[in-house]
């Protein structure tokens, strides 16, 4: 997919962060564009929903910019969150609102409420709307709270951990069409969460944060195609592994040699085939391989961090 | 077994509250005491004992307060009985049984101790007996309250009204301290001792019905109000008005059902067999409680959730599409009209009580001793006063104290300490300036203009400045309709005041003090949405 032609929904340049001097976000790079969904993985801490923060204007940069809709979120909210729908973590709604006023509450605040859309997800989700939030179970609020994120259709879908609360049905099949039809309709969701399955499945791009800092972003098909597990026959370190940009991890198994890497597969075969080390096995990682050897790896890379 | 974990209990109630519990109990006495002495060697300081003796019998509450605590639930917004608490393998009995007895001990050796140092009269053995019953009374209903029969503010007030109502008469006709008998003494006794036990029974039965997951509230009253579908639609016809609905359902009945609280004690006071001054003074301390409670409520509206301590914003306020002066307004506009409300219901009792019947005679002899003392006008001049400018008064107070709190957690406790020290050092000064002048009310009379004139400059720096920030934040245009509503409401009540001899006497005065409360009246519509803004953007 290319956006060449698009604007940028979102742009944040060199963002940076702390609280109380620990780093929560450090240069950080990022740009959406319309029709893309944006996947942030990270450990807890690693500073994705305070990236989400600053880009609804909850938080102030600290240093870089934020852009939103071309908007600084900060001095224009009312514009921009007219164009975000928010589900968070732990939706906090007013508990003692009946979902229903909820609803019509909500409904006051966008100008392009659409009725019939809510009831839809209302249904959808088999949601009692003469219940009070506080009776609701955490699904269930995770529901409402898709319902209200989305039925002013945004122009920008903002989810936080938003299957926190989902069970594994609800999560794989409801989620998943919601993020779709969004995007058909070239609307953009950026949604962070640590269910990695979930994220390979959706996103177009993946970002991966770790301790604020930016692990991996790249386009989501190029992540996965560019990441492997190559095991050669040979008793020690093939020699043109210090010639290779990203070896993730490089390991013996007897008399063969198994080495996690990232790159275009194309170069490796020609590394390979110049050293004359026979290839026994290639496989592309899954994204949770991958996310467990770059945490360790950046682990290694600066234990002083860790 | 059971010492052990009773030893738990009492150790958790008093790590949670030491520093409270140590002021209070050990402090206030000392305060009081301390103070009596200065009064002897130094009569001026009547004023100031007078408000130490108000600041012991607010410490009793307070204590009460504290031992009925309450902890928040984010996820249902309300405060119930700690969860931890509930969660021990102790019997529901234990777990009242240990705070209660703690609770009703302290508060009665509280009371005893400050009594017998505030009144000049020995207590009988009756008195002491009756002071016990009396604790009994507040902690279990206080408990009650606070751990499940608080599911809605109409509810406990209603609760706390009749309660209070029914103990104040009982002890007023009983105490052989107090004035005389409203009720007959066996009708009283029996009140008394009837309140206490179902205080304990109600105690524990809410108790045990939370424990086991469901709410005494609903089986005994009705079910909580809801919005008719065609209100709703009007109510949210716009942003603003939908803001509005939402502030007004979580905040609104605080300062209202508090001024009712005051309005029921004001009205009952106007029967009590007493001297006419103390029926004055009785008004005046009333006045001054409804100044603080509208404070108090100014902080409570500040904060996303009733009860919450937590002054940082909640994600679904914050991301409200709406501009930061958009939501400030919101809060502020329900607080101008939970001060009117509230005002109206401390007022209306009171004009009922005169009005309805002949046997409202405090009011009749305050208001003889109101016209012996100032004269026709002077009297009709210090109604006025008390009709306007204490509304006047407590929409500063509420409103700047709304904006004070929506600044977050760090800074509010800064702002306030900041503010503490402030008011302790003027006050410190003032009462060193003016103890050379033997009589207080000299003192007003000749030096209250220079104080207002100079007041009223530091008040206009302050808006100047405050102006500026808000102009960055928002339009001018957001504000000034409201600030030509605000100026003309503040001026009318203000001119009522000041047109009936002030302007003849004091015209200078007069003009500084309503300059100095019009721009304080004014600061809430400029402080919230500064304070709102730099806590939704951190």
């Amino acid at each position: 997919m290319t956006h060449s032609l698009d604007r940028p929904v979102v742009v944040v340049n060199q963002l940076s962060r702390t609280f109380d001097q620990q780093p929560a976000l450090s240069s950080v790079n990022m740009q959406a564009y319309p029709g893309q969904v944006y996947g942030i993985v990270g450990e807890n801490g690693a500073g994705k929903t305070t990236l989400i923060k600053h880009l609804l204007g909850l938080y102030k940069a600290q240093s870089g910019t934020v852009r939103v809709f071309d908007k600084n979120p900060v001095k224009q909210p009312e514009a921009v969150l007219s164009n975000i729908g928010y589900l968070s973590e732990q939706p906090d709604m007013p508990a003692w609102m009946k979902i229903s006023e909820l609803i019509n509450y909500t409904a006051a605040f966008y100008p392009g409420w659409d009725s019939s859309y809510a009831a839809e997800l209302v249904a959808m989700f088999g949601l009692d709307t003469s219940l009070q939030v506080r009776n609701l179970s955490k699904g269930m609020r995770a529901q409402l709270g898709l319902v209200l994120a989305q039925a002013h259709r945004p122009r920008l879908l903002l989810l936080d951990e938003p299957s926190s609360g989902l069970d594994p049905n609800v999560r794989r099949d409801i989620l998943s069409a919601i993020i779709r039809t969004v995007v058909d309709e070239g609307r953009s969701v950026i949604f962070s969460s640590h269910l990695l399955e979930e994220v390979e499945r959706v996103s177009d791009h993946l970002m991966m944060l770790r301790k604020g800092q930016i692990m991996l972003s790249d386009p989501m098909e190029q992540v996965l195609s560019d990441h492997h597990r190559l095991t050669f026959k040979s008793s020690s370190p093939p020699p043109f592994l210090g010639q290779l940009d990203q070896v993730l991890r490089s390991e013996a198994l007897g008399d063969e040699w198994q080495v996690d890497c990232y790159g275009p597969l194309e170069a490796l075969r020609a590394h390979t085939q110049s050293a004359g080390i026979e290839l026994l096995s290639h496989h592309r990682l899954s994204l949770n391989e991958i996310f467990l050897l770059r945490s360790r790896s950046l682990s290694q890379a600066a234990p002083s961090h860790a | 077994m059971r010492s052990r974990q009773i030893r738990a209990l009492l150790w958790e109630l008093w790590a949670r509250n030491r520093f409270s519990l140590a002021a209070t109990v050990i402090g206030v006495p000392l305060l009081l005491l301390g103070a009596q002495q200065i009064v002897a060697v130094w009569p001026a300081f009547q004023v100031g004992y007078g408000l130490i003796k108000l600041l012991a019998i607010w410490s009793i509450a307070y204590l009460v307060m504290i031992f009925s605590y309450a902890e928040f639930s984010a996820k249902s917004l309300q405060t119930g009985f700690p969860r931890h608490v509930m969660k021990l393998p102790a019997p529901t009995w234990l777990l009242l049984a240990t705070p209660l007895t703690v609770a009703v001990c302290t508060v009665y050796s509280l009371a005893i101790i400050l009594t017998s140092l505030m009144v000049d009269q020995s207590m009988s053995g009756l008195d002491y007996c009756l002071f016990f019953l009396a604790a009994i009374v507040a902690m279990s209903w206080m408990q009650a309250i606070n751990w499940g029969l608080n599911r809605t503010p109409i509810r406990a007030a209603i609760v706390v009204i009749v309660v209070l109502a029914l103990t104040g008469a009982a002890m007023v006709s009983t105490l052989s301290i107090s004035g005389g008998p409203i009720m007959p003494f066996g009708l009283a006794l029996i009140t008394l001792l009837l309140l206490a036990l179902v205080g304990v029974s109600f105690a524990y039965w809410t108790l045990k019905r939370v424990r086991c997951g469901q709410t005494i509230g609903q089986t005994i009253f009705w079910s909580d109000f809801t919005v008719p579908g065609f209100a709703m639609r009007r109510l949210f016809r716009s942003p603003e008005k939908a803001q509005f609905w939402y502030e007004w359902r979580v905040f609104g009945s605080l300062l209202p059902l508090a001024a009712l609280f005051f309005g029921a004690l004001l009205f009952f006071a106007q029967f009590l067999p007493s001297a006419a001054n103390d029926s004055i003074n009785a008004t005046a301390i009333v006045i001054g409680m409804f100044l603080y409670i509208a404070t108090l409520a100014g902080f409570e509206l500040g904060k996303s959730h009733v009860g919450a301590s937590d002054r940082s914003m909640t994600g679904f306020w914050a991301s409200r599409p709406l501009g930061s002066h958009q939501l400030a307004f919101a809060k502020v506009k329900v607080a101008g009209f939970s001060v009117a409300l509230a005002w109206l219901l401390c007022f209306i009792p009171l004009v009922a009580a005169w009005w309805l019947t002949d046997h409202a005679i405090r009011l009749n002899q305050a208001w003889l001793v109101l016209r012996s003392l100032h004269g026709f006008e002077g009297a009709l001049v210090t109604v006025f006063l008390a009709a306007s400018v204490v509304p006047v008064l407590a929409w500063v107070l509420c409103g700047n104290s709304l904006a004070v709190g929506m600044i977050g957690n760090r800074r509010t406790k800064r702002t306030l300490a900041v503010a503490a020290v402030a008011t302790i050092v003027t006050i410190g000064f003032a009462a060193y300036r003016l103890s050379l002048i033997e009589n207080w009310t000299d003192v007003l009379l000749t030096h209250y203009p220079t104080v207002f004139a100079m007041l009223a400059v530091i008040v206009s720096v302050g808006f100047i400045l405050l102006l500026r920030a808000f102009v960055r934040i928002a339009p001018w245009s957001s504000i000034r309709s409201r600030f030509v509503a605000t100026l003309i409401c503040a001026g009318l009540v203000l001119a009522a005041t000041s047109l009936m001899d002030g302007l003849t006497h004091f015209p200078f005065g007069f003009l500084s003090l309503t300059i100095v409360l019009s721009l304080l009246s004014l600061y809430p519509w400029l402080l919230a949405p500064i304070a709102l803004h730099n806590n939704r953007h951190l």
